[in-house]
């Protein structure tokens, strides 16, 4: 079959680039949760430091 | 201020809210089996081209990718608009995905129209006028995505962002007549017309195959970074209430 | 009519501005004709070849010049506040975007009435051809309207003197492609209904984008 590699190129860029695009989001969503916990683990301190009933003026 | 338990409670459900609901599921899997069949019918099943063989078949994905490129673009337009408008930010986060997966597929129709177009005109770049008015797209809304990340602050971001978009949407169907004319006069390869598709039947269907998996993969990315972008605004509102400073 | 005599107070004032220091409309024009002698450096096109370059270095003189003298413009009056000045008055945001756009036009068609005779000279072409006149206006009144309203966006955000062109340029592609097709169809002497299509164009995109970005105009300069 002539002019194959164009055809299989064309087809594979276009799944490497999506399939990119979609791993991009997996690793952003997962930095975010990370910050999710770490914002859990820094209330968690600040309750414990500043006490049980602490009150915002 | 809002209480600690109150924050609390906001971060839990910031996290969940990402979880798969049950009709993401299904339209996931509908994206799945419709791909794998586009797949089977473009590659497979599909009829051989008289004149160009078998590597015509990459029309069967650059075109429904160019349409949806488009279509993602006048969701920026709208999109931008009625954030303008409301200045809801739920609006801005779907221009600005829609934007992003736009500029996705935008950049596959022109490496696909490129890749198609070696074999057939012997070059990589023919100043084909649908070609080139996609070339135009892709600065435009690359200059928006320069745009947003260049804003001192976010919502000045997506306020200049949305003037961006709707500015460049509507240059589109003049610069689409502008180079088609241009071309008339100094003419030279094109794609599809040139070296005569030959159309049948069965290409047609297997392009509305390909059309429809297509338009739901767009459907599903745009939701996906939608979600992201809300979790990414919910997570920094929450910083700044906490008084951490730091990325994203 | 008080809008329109607000817009020609903004006129005014800017004109004076420029007038006093008459540095920008120098150094703008000083380019434009740079760029002409670079692209006959880098095309050495010759005498033959000449015709086919011409309205082409001409229109990206123009437009690279006017890119630059807008971009000056803007954030010249941003870093001394006197857009936020003017923002604070009382005034609809389509007689300030009015001002600031026919401000533009002129200063552009002054950068014109100096490159088009170096231009005639340079290149040995035709120094008036009446027919050139309607498509300076056109596109440039086009280039003014779009490149205001981006002078505006992108003096807000950061790379302030990458964005203008970056955002500019594209979308400014149907001017350029008409400008240079009408005033080539001009040089060589072909009749009006030749390329007319190519005028209707720029009026098309003109009627368009000043309607445009007038509106658009105060979601730009909001703060």
């Amino acid at each position: 079959m002539k002019n194959f590699w164009y055809l299989f190129a064309a087809y594979t860029v276009i799944w490497a680039v999506v399939l990119g695009f979609v791993l991009s989001f997996y690793l952003r969503e997962r930095a975010l949760r990370r910050e999710v916990e770490a914002l859990k683990e820094l209330l968690d301190q600040r309750e414990r430091h500043g006490g049980g009933n602490r009150r915002d003026t | 201020m809002e209480s600690r338990a109150g924050t609390r409670t906001k971060l839990d459900a910031g996290a969940a809210s990402s979880g798969l609901g049950l009709p993401l599921m299904a339209l996931l899997a509908l994206a799945g089996v419709l791909m794998v069949a586009a797949l089977y019918l473009a590659l497979i099943w599909a009829p051989t081209e008289r004149l160009q063989g078998e590597v015509y078949r990459i029309f069967f994905f650059h075109v429904p990718v160019s349409w949806v490129a488009y279509v993602a673009f006048l969701v920026t337009f709208v999109g931008g608009l009625a954030y303008l408008r409301t200045g809801r930010p739920a609006w801005d986060r779907v221009a600005a995905s829609s934007a992003e997966v736009g500029v996705v597929f935008t950049t596959l129709s022109l490496a696909t129209g490129s890749i198609w177009g070696k074999p057939i005109w012997n070059t990589w770049w023919g100043w084909d006028p649908r070609l080139t008015t996609t070339l135009v797209l892709w600065l435009i809304y690359l200059g928006y995505l320069m745009i947003r990340s260049y804003a001192a602050e976010s919502s000045q971001g997506a306020r200049l962002a949305a003037v961006v978009g709707v500015m460049g949407f509507v240059v589109v169907p003049i610069n689409f007549f502008s180079i088609r004319l241009w071309r008339s006069l100094h003419p030279g390869p094109s794609i599809g017309t040139d070296v005569g598709l030959q159309m049948e039947p069965a290409m047609g269907a297997t392009l509305m195959v390909s059309l429809l998996a297509v338009t739901l993969l767009y459907v599903l990315l745009v939701i996906a970074r939608v979600r992201l972008r809300a979790l990414s605004d919910a997570v920094g509102e929450i910083k700044a209430r906490l008084g951490v400073g730091g990325i994203q | 009519m008080a809008t329109l005599g607000q817009a020609g107070a903004i006129v005014w004032k800017d004109a004076v501005a420029e007038l006093r220091t008459r540095d920008i409309v120098l150094s703008v024009a000083v380019f434009a004709i740079l760029v002409i002698v670079v692209f006959n450096f880098a095309f050495q096109p010759g005498p033959q070849g000449i015709g086919a370059v011409a309205p082409g270095a001409f229109w990206v003189a123009v437009i690279f010049a006017g890119t630059l003298g807008m971009n000056r413009a803007f954030v010249l009056e941003k870093e001394r506040g006197t857009l936020a000045g003017l923002l604070l008055c009382p005034l609809p945001r389509e007689a300030i975007f009015a001002g600031k756009m026919t401000a533009s036009f002129l200063f552009m068609l002054v950068v014109e009435a100096a490159v088009v005779p170096a231009f005639g000279i340079f290149l040995d072409l035709p120094l008036f051809l009446p027919g050139l006149v309607p498509i300076l206006l056109l596109a440039t009144l086009g280039f003014a309207a779009v490149g205001t309203l981006f002078s505006a966006v992108a003096a807000s955000s950061r790379s302030r003197e990458l964005m203008l062109p970056v955002l500019l340029l594209p979308v400014l592609v149907p001017v350029l492609l008409s400008a240079v097709g009408a005033s080539a169809a001009v040089f060589a002497g072909k009749p009006f209904a030749e390329y007319c299509t190519w005028v209707q164009i720029l009026v098309g995109f003109d009627v368009v984008y000043v309607v445009l970005s007038a509106w658009v105009f105060e979601y730009a300069v909001q703060e």
